[in-house]
């Protein structure tokens, strides 16, 4: 074997994609081949990198969203055609029903848009586009919402969130604890009753009940330069249940717990955040 | 070649998820989540917009399930759905520069600014160590530099582990060159990772 076969087949070897006889073949020639051979160990180490950061985690948040996506768009029947007298039948017993189901979209984990300072946009599930979000609007799972200025929701029972400008969260009603998904940015939770969970992108959690909660994902710079993110949960009434991949954590008033990337939960000094609630 | 088991079982699958069985979507996710999310995700490179792109593709094969041929491999198609929705994103993303929806923090806070590119950056994975993680930083960012055709083929056979069959039948290339690809895209790797240690 030449030099030149060789070095088209040192990579196939690493990913182990050689017949039998072919590596054969090739080992006889690494044995006498140190230019070969160094070229062939380079490829193995290569192929050895990319397998080791082979490591997607799998998410429960993820998946809730993207199945009740699913069952969104399989809701919408864009091709049904109706006669015009029935469609305008079906209008309005469509809005009866709509305004009469409406308490029972919040208990599902609707939240209505009551604080608008600025911008925001909003795109619903099974839709690729993003829309202008209105006073009123009311969000439900699968929902995502991108902001630019600090937006307001209102749930059940004194259930209510600010959004910080520049987030990014979705809504995840289906589970018996209404889930937000922040993607980025902040929330600030108020929930006098039932238990709420607020998930990053990481499943980095916090389940909070009974109090009022700051919960953000801000910037750390790492040795290397890259940037990362922690999640930071902020207790101002009532406790949080904090959860890293190493378990859970109970987080009093007054405390704030980190979450770095690897999972890792420490308790920190509270004080941290920026005023931004404020009315502008 | 796809034994009858497989096909019968992804038909049956594809029957329930075509009458909105909610459990049947859920082992869809399930089956395909890892292998999708890390190609998408490797494909495009930017974390947050790959979450965005798993979750429309499954939208994507609830609205053409009547498209589905039993003797297909479902994987195969699920996966092509969702090269075709990365290509379509790469492609928007050359003909128009995205106007970013960030506007700077009013209260001067530079940690509020930077949110959306923090998230397109690499994350980095529970357990690994300091070392480990600057080497897959490096690695990461000589994967994004590769060729497009290079790139999706390594990514599918080695984060996605499909064979050089399904690759081709994904990227409707013949399989000799997929596998040309995937073996030019780790010698290109290895110099480029090579040359970067020298650099340093």
């Amino acid at each position: 074997m030449k030099c030149e076969e060789a070095m088209t087949q040192t990579a196939g070897r690493a990913l182990g994609d050689l017949e039998d006889a072919e590596r054969a073949h090739l080992e006889e020639h690494l044995e006498s081949c140190a230019a070969c051979r160094a070229a062939a160990e380079r490829d193995a180490r290569i192929v050895t990198a990319l397998r080791a950061d082979d490591s997607v985690e799998g998410s429960t948040g993820r998946r809730e969203r993207t199945v009740a996506a699913m069952r969104a768009a399989r809701a919408e029947k864009p091709e049904f055609r109706m006669p015009r007298r029935r469609w305008i039948a079906a209008s309005v017993a469509a809005a009866v029903l709509a305004a009469l189901a409406l308490p029972l979209l919040y208990s599902r984990g609707g939240l209505a848009v009551d604080r608008l300072d600025g911008a925001a946009w909003i795109q619903r599930a099974g839709s690729k586009e993003f829309a202008a979000l209105r006073k009123g609007d009311v969000l439900r799972a699968g929902d995502w919402l991108r902001t630019e200025s600090v937006v307001g929701l209102q749930g059940r029972d004194g259930f209510r969130v600010l959004v910080n400008r520049n987030s990014r969260i979705a809504v995840d009603g289906s589970g018996p604890t209404p889930i937000l998904q922040l993607g980025e940015g902040a929330v600030y939770v108020e929930t006098p009753g039932q238990a709420v969970t607020i998930v990053d992108l990481s499943d980095r959690r916090a389940t909070v009940r009974d109090g009022t909660f700051e919960i953000r994902l801000p910037i750390v710079a790492s040795p290397f330069g890259d940037k990362q993110t922690e999640f930071l949960v902020q207790v101002e009434k009532g406790a949080a249940l904090v959860t890293g991949s190493g378990g859970a954590q109970e987080v009093k008033a007054g405390s704030t717990a980190s979450v770095d990337q690897a999972g890792r939960i420490r308790e920190e000094t509270p004080g941290l955040f920026a005023p931004w609630r404020k009315q502008q | 070649m796809r034994d009858e088991a497989t096909v019968h079982g992804d038909a049956d699958l594809v029957r329930r998820c075509a009458r909105g069985d909610e459990a049947a979507y859920r082992e869809l996710v399930e089956r395909l989540e890892k292998p999708l999310v890390a190609f998408i995700r490797r494909y495009v490179g930017e974390e947050s917009l790959a979450e965005d792109l798993f979750q429309e593709t499954f939208v994507r094969v609830v609205r053409t399930l009547g498209t589905f041929r039993p003797e297909a491999s479902l994987s195969t198609w699920i996966f092509t759905i969702a090269r075709n929705l990365c290509l379509d994103h790469l492609k928007a993303k050359k003909r128009h520069r995205e106007v970013s929806m960030d506007a700077a923090a009013s209260d001067g806070s530079d940690r509020d600014v930077d949110f959306r590119e923090a998230l397109r950056s690499p994350a980095a994975e529970p357990g690994t160590t300091a070392e480990g993680q600057e080497e897959s930083a490096r690695l990461r960012a000589a994967i994004a530099e590769l060729p497009e055709p290079k790139r999706e083929a390594l990514v599918l056979r080695v984060y996605s582990n499909l064979s050089y069959a399904e690759i081709a039948r994904i990227t409707d290339a013949p399989v000799g060159t997929v596998k040309f690809r995937v073996h030019d895209a780790i010698q290109e790797l290895a110099k480029k990772m090579t040359a970067r240690k020298t650099s340093d």
